[in-house]
């Protein structure tokens, strides 16, 4: 396993942080679930109605068990680690998206891309997968300008529209001929990211329960990560807060 | 004798002085009534629209299901009340204050009070140290736990570098879920301690002089003095300064945000933490705002205890 390779905890230098450390927040579970489906698991049901069958599968307990021991058993990932550890020299392997090339280049120059360090593709399990959740685009029941929402909205996710918003905003477009378009989304390293998302990517659950969702997903990996729970015990938690947050909205 | 109708004359006169008085008194009063209504309206004002009116309007929402991304609530009765009661994640986030202030009251009273009575004596050099000990009251909480959280590091951070220099085990207050609390209540009572020192300090010049003179003729040691004058007379500050270290410490949440965010799994989520959670990240209103009465209504009833138990009659 290449993280044991390199893994020096003595010396301050870990393997690999698998998932942006083991805190709170969106980026955590956005970059945690894809362990889950590249083991064939999953959170939701594909009608996001419950968890059952799905986040206490065979499969997501495998995926969560192997997570819990990169911390606990191989001892590869370090329950916590300094900022900016990956270009400090601190952590040998790190997830992360196409926003972190930018970031950084303009705090540490001196690490470079190429040199210093360079980017592959997610790794692959049963399946392969990789996490996708750009800016989604909603117009509410409430609005008062529905029909402009929609003008603008059917503009920004056409082929000029979806353009003008990769320019702006430098996220990944959701469009293939907007990739094509910019000669950058096809060479190294931002071609990576392009084709992973076109081929494997897959959204996180839909439904307006999402946020007592993520919340439980999050707190999970870190149970069994920071404080090596029991797989089962940990699981039947989450599965809990799931299952009464989408009750509440069932209603 | 004056004739009858002079001596009248005279009463009437009389009244009337006094009618005038009255008068004038009365317009006086009530001219000075409307000034302090006056004065004091802004802040009745910004109380009822800022405090009572947000606090009635949750009191209200906590009898709702009421979610910020749906339009519409429903009325359910005590229903939050009851699932929060049965709730094991908010009963643990409630341990985890109480956790929190059963260790943090004493220790840091006790802390303040000794470094008050090092430094309550007036010179050049207890200048410095009062300065250096309010310092981090000054500070922002936002600033010192981003600070924390530095020299907390494992495996980086100032403190387990110099625990190792003296040959001690590392630390793990940021990633060991046992530990954890304990780096919030140290960052906690760093920050607090200097504010509740300056208060014993003005309670401590307030105990006049005579009494440790007459004590110090009648032979009386240092503890002597100290347990039978200074610790007595100083419960008025006392009572002051467990109350509010009492409501501080059950409500804390500032370092918790930014030092681990209620982690690691979720081992420092407080009940404040709790409550800001399922409000705005769950966005659940109804079982947030239930779930602050509840934690009110504890602080309430552990404030009336304590200003039971410290009731004094004791006058000097």
């Amino acid at each position: 396993m290449p993280p044991k390779k390199i893994n020096k905890p003595e010396k301050g230098v870990y393997g690999i942080d698998p998932a942006w450390g083991l805190g709170e927040g969106e980026g955590s579970t956005f970059v945690k679930l894809p362990f889950i489906w590249q083991a064939g698991g999953d959170v939701l049901s594909p009608d996001a109605s419950t968890a059952k069958g799905y986040l206490d599968s065979p499969e997501t307990k495998k995926a969560l068990k192997f997570f819990s021991s990169l911390y606990n058993e191989y001892k590869v990932a370090a329950k916590e680690l300094p900022p900016e550890a990956f270009e400090t020299g601190k952590v040998g392997i790190t997830v992360n998206g196409p926003w972190a090339i930018a970031g950084i280049a303009s705090a540490h120059p001196e690490f470079k891309l190429g040199v210093d360090y360079d980017i592959a593709p997610l790794w692959k399990g049963e399946k392969q997968v990789t996490p996708n959740g750009s800016w989604n685009m909603a117009i509410t029941k409430a609005s008062k300008h529905p029909k402009e929402a929609w003008a603008f909205v059917n503009w920004v996710t056409g082929v000029e529209g979806a353009k003008v918003w990769y320019q702006e905003t430098k996220n990944l477009p959701a469009r293939i001929s907007t990739a094509k378009a910019f000669p950058e989304l096809n060479q190294y390293p931002m071609n990576i990211f392009v084709e992973q998302s076109s081929k494997f990517a897959k959204p996180r659950p839909v439904t307006p329960a999402y946020p007592a969702v993520t919340t439980a997903v999050s707190k999970l990996f870190a149970d069994l990560g920071v404080a090596n729970r029991n797989v089962d015990d940990a699981v039947a938690d989450a599965m809990g807060n799931i299952e009464k947050a989408l009750q509440k909205v069932k209603k | 004798m004056l004739p009858k109708g002079r001596a009248e004359q005279r009463r009437s006169l009389f009244y009337r002085k006094g009618v005038i008085r009255l008068k004038i008194t009365s317009a006086y009063h009530k001219q000075e009534e409307r000034a302090a209504a006056l004065f004091i309206a802004p802040a009745i004002i910004s109380l009822l629209l800022f405090t009572f009116y947000p606090m009635v309007k949750a009191f209200m929402t906590s009898f709702e299901d009421y979610n910020l991304i749906s339009t519409n609530s429903s009325f359910v009765g005590l229903t939050n009340y009851v699932n929060l009661l049965k709730d094991p994640e908010f009963l643990r986030s409630l341990l985890h204050s109480l956790h929190f202030a059963v260790i943090v009251i004493p220790v840091q009273t006790a802390l303040a009070l000794s470094m008050a009575l090092l430094v309550h004596r007036s010179s050049k050099i207890s200048g410095f140290f009062r300065t250096t000990y309010f310092l981090p009251v000054v500070i922002s909480m936002g600033v010192a736990s981003t600070l924390f959280k530095l020299v907390y590091n494992k495996d980086f951070g100032l403190l387990n570098s110099v625990l190792k220099i003296f040959g001690l085990p590392p630390v793990a207050f940021l990633s060991d879920s046992h530990a954890a609390m304990y780096g919030i209540m140290l960052l906690g009572m760093w920050k607090a301690a200097g504010f509740f020192m300056i208060v014993f300090i003005a309670g401590l010049n307030n105990i006049p002089r005579s009494l440790y003179e007459a004590a110090e003729v009648d032979g009386a040691t240092a503890l002597q003095k100290f347990f039978k004058i200074t610790l007595p007379l100083l419960r008025r500050t006392m009572t002051f300064v467990v109350v509010i270290t009492t409501m501080d410490a059950i409500k804390i949440s500032g370092p918790v945000f930014i030092l681990t965010g209620g982690g690691p799994a979720n081992s420092t989520t407080t009940a404040v933490y709790f409550i800001y959670k399922t409000a705005f990240q769950q966005m659940d209103m109804g079982y947030a705002t239930a779930a602050a009465f509840i934690l009110f209504v504890i602080v309430l009833i552990i404030s009336l205890i304590q200003l039971r138990l410290f009731k004094t009659d004791v006058e000097y």
